[in-house]
């Protein structure tokens, strides 16, 4: 009888476990429901002192809000591909930078070498691969871009700049305001969700 | 089985059949108890899906509705700093092919997309810029292509979908009911379901119509698992939303600019 009692009590502990675990507990109070409230975050403590600077950027997996990853419509956030490879995505970090800092110094140099003789019609660069059929790619494709909506024409394809790296002077041409860095000049376009600049053909007259 | 050796059978002695009876009733108990217990485990489980589906289906039939959506997100920076930033959105939809969304940044910047059925116009009053892109159809379809093809953000999208039921369908199987909770004084029941690379928290409203009141999202795959949280509150299913609420009129002196597109890879 004593072991029988026993082989009772235990059984109904280890289903009482299973339910815990599977976070059915309808306790609702503190602990309960199976997830563990504890961690780091819980804490709320600043635990060591920031380092001081700005320059922050605001993009982000989080910033997209997508619930990610499943059904139809995935959100870019979670689809980032780079995602879930830490070292990996260091690596595409440095490398963007670098394909960026090169990028736009190859179109310096193009610009100082051929000053207006570079002239290409984007809108038709634009919609030649706007119509393709896209896969993979970066979020943070620090390579050609295309171009939509009105105004495209004046646009090169070259990765979004947040900050120009000068003081620029402004030109109104047709509508849109040209910024002009030495030799290089720039449109603002949206970029992510941002307002950005990106390189231009100079406009009609410079 | 009982053994017999030399054709005599031992015979029952009245206190082991009683022992065996008890044993008898004794697993007999401890079955029932087992199966009500995890009855109780597929009750909530059922009931944490429930509410999801309850609430999928409730936001997917409102043919109008608005909503404030006071947001905030981590930003993991180059250095492994994580930083949070926010914005509050207003949001108004009328199905099938016309929504707005007006936000305004924590730093006070204001921005806001609008699509009328033909064209999708984006905003920035500080910037003061504007884009208009052509896009005949649904909101669902043009917010596809918001997100996508624009490469632009639009938070929690997948609430205003009309197929949201189908949005979550993979998922229901593993919410889980983490407990019944006040939030502000309001009674909710905080359900969580797992994605691929999301974790996904909601509280959805108790009593009334079953609307979201929280929403936590955890990208536990990207670098320092960033989360975006989400209040949202002033719920109106029947809101006033007449078309001259949905046409695009640009500030006075704003300048329309053009969307930069990552450039993908042709499919081979």
């Amino acid at each position: 009888m004593t072991r029988a009692a026993a082989l009772v009590a235990a059984l109904l502990l280890v289903v009482a476990g299973d339910v815990l675990a599977r976070g059915g507990g309808r306790s609702g109070g503190r602990g309960g429901g199976g997830f563990a409230r504890g961690g780091v975050a819980a804490a709320g403590s600043f635990g060591q002192r920031a380092p001081a600077g700005g320059g922050y950027t605001g993009h982000g997996p989080a910033a997209s809000g997508s619930f990610g990853g499943y059904g139809a419509g995935q959100g870019q956030g979670a689809t980032r591909p780079d995602a879930g490879d830490r070292g990996g995505r260091q690596e595409n970090r440095a490398q963007h930078r670098e394909q960026r800092q090169e990028r736009r110094d190859e179109t310096r140099e193009e610009w100082q070498n051929y000053g207006n003789n570079r002239r290409e019609d984007w809108q038709d660069y634009a919609d030649d691969h706007y119509d393709d059929r896209y896969h993979g790619g970066d979020y943070y494709p620090y390579g050609a871009a295309v171009v939509a909506g009105a105004a495209a024409g004046a646009a090169v394809a070259t990765p979004p700049y947040w900050t120009l790296d000068c003081v620029p002077t402004t030109v109104v041409v047709g509508g849109t305001t040209y910024y002009r860095c030495d030799s290089a000049w720039y449109i603002r376009v949206y970029s992510g969700g941002d307002v950005a600049y990106t390189m231009a053909n100079p406009p009609a007259g410079y | 089985m009982i053994a017999s050796f030399g054709g005599v059978a031992p015979r029952r002695s009245r206190a082991g059949g009683f022992v065996r009876r008890a044993r008898d009733l004794l697993l007999v108990a401890v079955a029932l108890g087992a199966s009500l217990v995890h009855s109780v485990v597929l009750g909530e489980e059922n009931r944490a899906a429930a509410r999801l589906e309850a609430m999928a289906d409730f936001l997917a039939r409102a043919q109008r509705l608005s909503v404030t959506i006071d947001s905030v997100y981590d930003i993991v920076q180059d250095s492994g700093q994580k930083v949070q930033f926010g914005e509050r959105r207003m949001v108004a939809l009328r199905r099938p092919d016309h929504a707005r969304i007006d936000v305004t940044r924590r730093d006070g910047s204001r921005r806001g997309v609008l699509f009328d059925g033909t064209q999708l116009a984006v905003f920035d009053l500080d910037e003061k810029v504007y884009a208009i892109v052509s896009k005949p159809g649904t909101v669902d379809a043009a917010f596809d292509y918001f997100v996508t093809g624009l490469d632009m953000r639009l938070p929690l999208r997948e609430l205003l979908r009309a197929d949201l039921p189908r949005q979550l369908k993979d998922v229901v199987g593993n919410a889980r009911l983490v407990a019944e909770e006040q939030l502000g004084g309001v009674a909710t029941d905080h359900v969580a379901f797992r994605g691929p690379k999301t974790d996904v928290q909601l509280w959805i409203l108790r009593d009334g119509d079953p609307l979201p009141n929280r929403i936590v999202i955890t990208y536990r795959v990207a670098e320092g698992q960033p989360q975006f949280e989400a209040d949202l509150s002033a719920w109106n299913l029947a809101p006033d939303v007449p078309d001259r609420l949905f046409t695009f009129t640009p500030a006075a002196g704003a300048e329309q600019i053009p969307v930069l597109i990552p450039r993908r890879e042709k499919t081979p």
